[in-house]
This record gives structure tokens, C-alpha cells and sequence, in this order.
């Protein structure tokens, strides 16, 4: 589409009908229309970019069909309309078959229906425009150094493990606790692929009943069960070509795992109730914060289900693994959240940095970015500082601080928390809590800890 | 009920107000459907049939547009059917006599602005 409006080209030799056309379709002050008598005369104006064209079939030069492909050699995205006195519903079929936007019969209602007919095809145009740069934004939003962030040692090896599984077909599988980053590690592969302008769809196991999975997954056909009232489409085949993400596939039960390992062997898939195989190309990017080897021991998890999935194994580290990536992360989002809110940015002070560090995150990056939301929010707007920042978790580790306890009660459940956390090494708990270890050792004497 | 030769109640539809578009529209068929019919007769001279064909399936949305139900008629024939040699000349002079009358007519008539 040109800034001046919208250039429409009408391929008809009667001048008589094609300037009804002209003066209907002018009618509209946002139309250029032109007029062309002949197909040769159309294909040498191509070069001007019509937005629309309209097209008779009998033309003295060449047949409308034929002239159509020639538009389509010239150019696959041109719309194009079919205006005829031909009442062929074969032809009509293969025209449309052919890839034709519309099959319109000349008649009264013509000028109408041509009305409508562009108004549809130029919103189709607009969502087709919307879409892909929905796409591209989201490809730019993907990128490494927009989601991932963080210059840790520990990030540093996972950014290696990711540009392998970005160059290659290969499966992946990530683990890492809640609120790591598993499914934007799977975006950041996803759109950074050669998959990327196919679709990336995300299902997460644990939110849908074990009986509705297969069909959720595989797709149905109407009547395949009671309540299948129409044809659904599975995520396999939504995901053709492009990425499959499974998050927590660890919840899926074992009549479902055999049917998933079924799927990834064979390559294609059959709709519940259904005849037809569609063959298959679909990455398959796994997540879990459980451990899956663990579960394959117990029985839990079928083993070949396991070797199938786990391709590429992409291990995330919780944030209190990753050091000073902390305070990278609480700038990236103080910058995120001040721009969408149209505030100015806020600087961390020191003492809200350190506050920040010395909190473990059981919720990761997840958790450090409702902190910082809410830190923002309770700031001056302009530095944040330690007041701000309230750590609101609900891991149950951290509930005993809540609770009304005498000072010597609260000693306790602290150093008994340090010395779980340490593995029972009373030497680190000591140093962490800058305390003695012989009051550690005194408190086990007396059966306190 | 008068078996009248054109209708332009249609055309009359298609731009409500717009006389000149009107009389012009008008011009333009008797312009148009003369130099087709010269083409036709010439067409037939050399006894070119899927040329005819061409020229009458031209004229057919003008023809309907303007009511002009008799021409329209003997185009479908020549469309459609499998015309003999003779049948085929009767229906092209019936047409051309047609087209003869309706444009003499159609001359004198002027859309006046409203």
C-alpha cells in the first residue's frame, strides 16, 4: 500500500463495465483506480505496485488464468479478484484452487459484492502485516541479550549449551527450579532458529487432566468422543514445523508417556478418532524442575520416554548460584518496569544492593522481579534503598520468621535452618552467622538443635 | 404491459444524482456497442466464431445494465448454442437491428441534474 492510498488496477476490455467499476470503486477517495484493456498492458505497469487487481477472464490477448499466473510469477502476495460473466463453477473452483482472493459473477450485485470483497481482503492484509511483525518483535524480543540476563560463569555455560541446540534439530530438555527461566530458554532457542517464523507452542502438563491429554496434544476429530462436537487441532500439529514445548513433563502419566514415546518414534501423529497420519517435524524442547532421572528409578517415568526426550540437557542455575547477576537482573527490570510505566529510571542504592544480595531467591528471577516491581513502586522514584525492598516469599523454610517466638526460640530455628542449608557443616554456618562454632556444638549438647 | 426495448432503471440505481456519469455512461454504450457490432460483422466476414463469441460475451453486463433484454437474448444464443451458418447471420442482423433502434433512442435521452 502506498501513503497516498490504496492502487487498485482493473484488467477489463469492455469499457463499458470497466468504468462502472472505476466510478464505483472511486466512490471511495482512499481507491486509486486504473484501468487496464489488456493483459500484456497490465503486466508491464506490474512494476508500480498494485495493492489490489481485479480480472476479467476473456481478454483479448490472453486468458485470465494464464494472466494470472503471470501476476503470481511477478509477485505471490498481489490479491487478485476475479470479475466475470462466466457462470463456470468449475473454473471457479480451480481459480480459487489456483490461489485467486475472490470469484465474483458480473451482474447487479457485482459493484457490491467487489465493495466487500476488497474491505475483507485489505483487513486480512492489515492482520497478515500485524502478524508479522508481531513476529519479528518477538523474535527481537528473544533474543539472548534482551531475555537472558546475566554474566555469571553459571549463565555463561548455559548461553554455550543454548547456541548449540540453536544450530541444530537436536531435543532439549531443561531442568532448574521454579522461576529459572525454562520456557524463555525455550523461546530464546525457538526464535532463534531456523524455526522461528513457524509456530512456537508452550503446553504446560501439569495444567491440563490426565484425560484430556491426548486429545489436547494429538488433536480430534468431530465425534470422536462425546463432547467432540467439532474437529480440534493438537499442539503437535499447531507446532509443525517450528517447537514443541512440554513443561513439566514429569507430571505426565504413564498411559500418556506411551503414547507421547509413540508420536516421537513414528514421526507423525493420528487425531483421536481419526484415520489420517500427519507426518511430523517438530522440535521438541522439554522442561521440569523435578528430577527425571530419579523418577525413571522409581519407576515413575518410562526410561525410553526419557533417553527420547532428553536430547540436549540444558541444567539452569537458581539465581543464588549466579552472584553479581543479582543486581544485573534488578537493573534490567528497574529499567523494564520505569519505561512501561513512563517513570523515570531509579538507581539501587547501596544498602538495597546489599540487601538483594544476601537474599537466597527461592523463587529466582521470577521472585527478584516482583521484588523490584514492588521496591520501585515504594521508592522516592528516584534511588532505591533497602526499606523498599520487602521479601514476601511463602517458601515454608522462611515461615518460622513470621511466627511470634521468644529470641532464644528464633536462634534456634535460624541456626538450624543454616545448618540445613550447610549440609550440617558447623563451621560454614558459623562463619555465615558470625557466631561461634562452639555455641553450635553447645546448643547440640544440649539438645537444642 | 409495454414491451419496452431498454430499462435504465438500473443504471439510474447505480448513480443516484450523477447525471452527467449518467449520460455519459450512456454515450459510452453507444460508442462502445457500435464499434463491437462493427467488429462482430467483421469477425463473421471471416467466419471467426470463438472471436464473435468474445465480443457479443463483452457486450452481455452493458446489455443487462441497460435493460436491453432482446440483444441479450441473442448474445446468450451465440454463447451457447451450436449455431448453423444461417442461424448464426440471422442472429448478428437481429442484433445489429436492435442495437440500431436502442442507440437512435438512447441519443435522445439527456439525465437531467437534480
Amino acid at each position: 500500500m502506498t501513503d497516498s492510498g490504496f492502487q487498485i488496477f482493473i484488467v477489463e476490455d469492455d469499457p463499458w463495465y470497466g468504468k462502472i467499476i472505476e466510478y464505483h470503486l472511486g466512490l471511495n477517495p482512499d481507491y486509486h483506480v486504473r484501468r487496464f484493456e489488456t493483459g500484456k498492458d497490465l503486466l508491464s505497469h506490474l512494476h508500480l505496485k498494485p495493492d489490489l487487481i481485479t480480472l476479467d477472464l476473456k481478454l483479448p490477448d490472453m486468458k485470465g488464468d494464464e494472466l494470472f499466473l503471470k501476476i503470481r510469477e511477478y509477485d505471490a502476495d498481489i490479491p487478485v479478484v476475479v470479475v466475470s460473466s462466466q457462470e463456470d463453477i468449475a473454473l471457479a473452483v480451480k481459480l480459487l484452487k489456483m490461489g485467486i482472493n475472490d470469484y465474483l459473477l458480473k451482474d447487479d450485485a457485482t459493484k457490491d459484492l467487489l465493495w466487500n470483497s476488497i474491505i475483507r481482503i485489505r483487513e486480512n492484509q492489515k492482520l497478515k502485516k500485524e502478524v508479522e511483525s508481531l513476529k519479528e518483535e518477538l523474535g527481537k524480543k528473544f533474543t539472548f541479550q534482551n531475555t537472558i540476563i546475566g554474566n555469571s560463569q553459571a549463565l555463561q555455560k548455559v548461553f554455550g549449551l543454548i547456541e548449540k541446540a540453536i544450530t541444530t534439530n537436536i531435543n532439549v530438555s531443561i531442568t532448574g527450579e521454579t522461576g529459572t527461566g525454562k520456557e524463555v530458554v525455550a523461546k530464546a532457542i525457538h526464535y532463534n532458529s531456523k524455526r522461528k517464523n513457524k509456530n512456537f507452542v508452550a503446553v504446560n502438563m501439569a495444567a491440563i487432566p490426565n484425560e484430556l491429554i491426548e486429545s489436547e496434544l494429538f488433536g480430534h476429530e468431530k465425534g470422536a468422543f462425546t463432547g467432540a462436537v467439532a474437529r480440534k487441532t493438537g499442539k503437535f500439529e499447531a507446532a509443525n514445523g517450528g517447537t514443541l514445548f512440554l513443561d513439566e513433563i514429569a507430571e505426565l502419566d504413564p498411559n500418556n508417556q506411551s503414547k507421547l514415546l509413540r508420536v516421537l518414534q513414528e514421526r507423525e501423529v493420528t487425531r483421536v478418532g481419526g484415520h489420517d497420519k500427519i507426518k511430523l517435524d517438530v522440535r521438541l524442547v522439554v522442561a521440569t524442575h523435578q528430577n527425571l532421572a530419579e523418577k525413571v528409578k522409581k519407576n515413575e517415568f518410562r526410561e525410553d520416554l526419557f533417553y527420547r526426550i532428553m536430547g540436549l540437557p540444558i541444567d539452569l542455575p537458581p539465581l543464588r548460584e549466579r552472584g553479581n547477576d543479582v543486581l544485573i537482573l534488578a537493573k534490567h527490570f528497574i529499567e523494564g518496569f520505569t519505561q512501561d510505566n513512563g517513570m523515570p529510571n531509579i538507581s539501587l542504592s547501596k544498602s538495597a544492593k546489599e540487601k538483594l544480595m544476601r537474599y537466597q531467591y527461592p523463587g529466582n528471577v521470577r521472585e527478584l522481579r516482583a521484588i523490584i516491581e514492588l521496591a520501585i513502586v515504594m521508592s522516592n522514584g528516584k534511588e532505591m534503598v533497602a526499606d523498599d525492598i520487602i521479601f514476601n516469599n511463602i517458601n515454608k523454610e522462611d515461615v518460622f520468621m513470621l511466627e511470634h517466638k521468644t529470641l532464644k526460640e528464633h536462634t534456634r530455628d535460624i541456626i538450624k535452618y543454616y545448618l540445613k542449608r550447610n549440609e550440617n557443616d558447623v563451621m560454614t554456618t558459623a562463619q555465615q552467622l558470625d557466631i561461634g562454632k562452639s555455641t553450635i556444638y553447645k546448643m547440640m549438647k544440649e539438645g537444642e538443635l | 404491459m409495454e414491451n419496452k426495448l431498454y430499462d435504465l432503471e438500473k443504471l439510474d440505481e447505480m448513480s443516484p444524482g450523477n447525471a452527467k456519469f449518467k449520460n455519459d455512461m450512456l454515450q459510452l454504450f453507444i460508442t462502445v456497442s457500435t464499434s463491437t457490432m462493427e467488429e462482430i460483422k467483421a469477425a463473421h466476414d471471416k467466419m471467426n466464431l470463438e472471436e464473435i463469441k468474445r465480443l457479443a460475451h463483452r457486450l452481455k453486463p452493458s446489455l443487462n445494465s441497460l435493460g436491453i433484454t432482446s440483444m441479450l437474448d441473442e448474445v446468450k444464443r451465440i454463447e451457447k448454442e451450436e449455431l448453423s451458418e444461417k442461424a448464426l447471420k440471422a442472429v448478428i442482423m437481429r442484433m445489429e437491428i436492435i442495437l440500431e433502434i436502442v442507440n437512435r433512442e438512447l441519443r435522445e435521452v439527456k439525465f437531467e441534474q437534480e
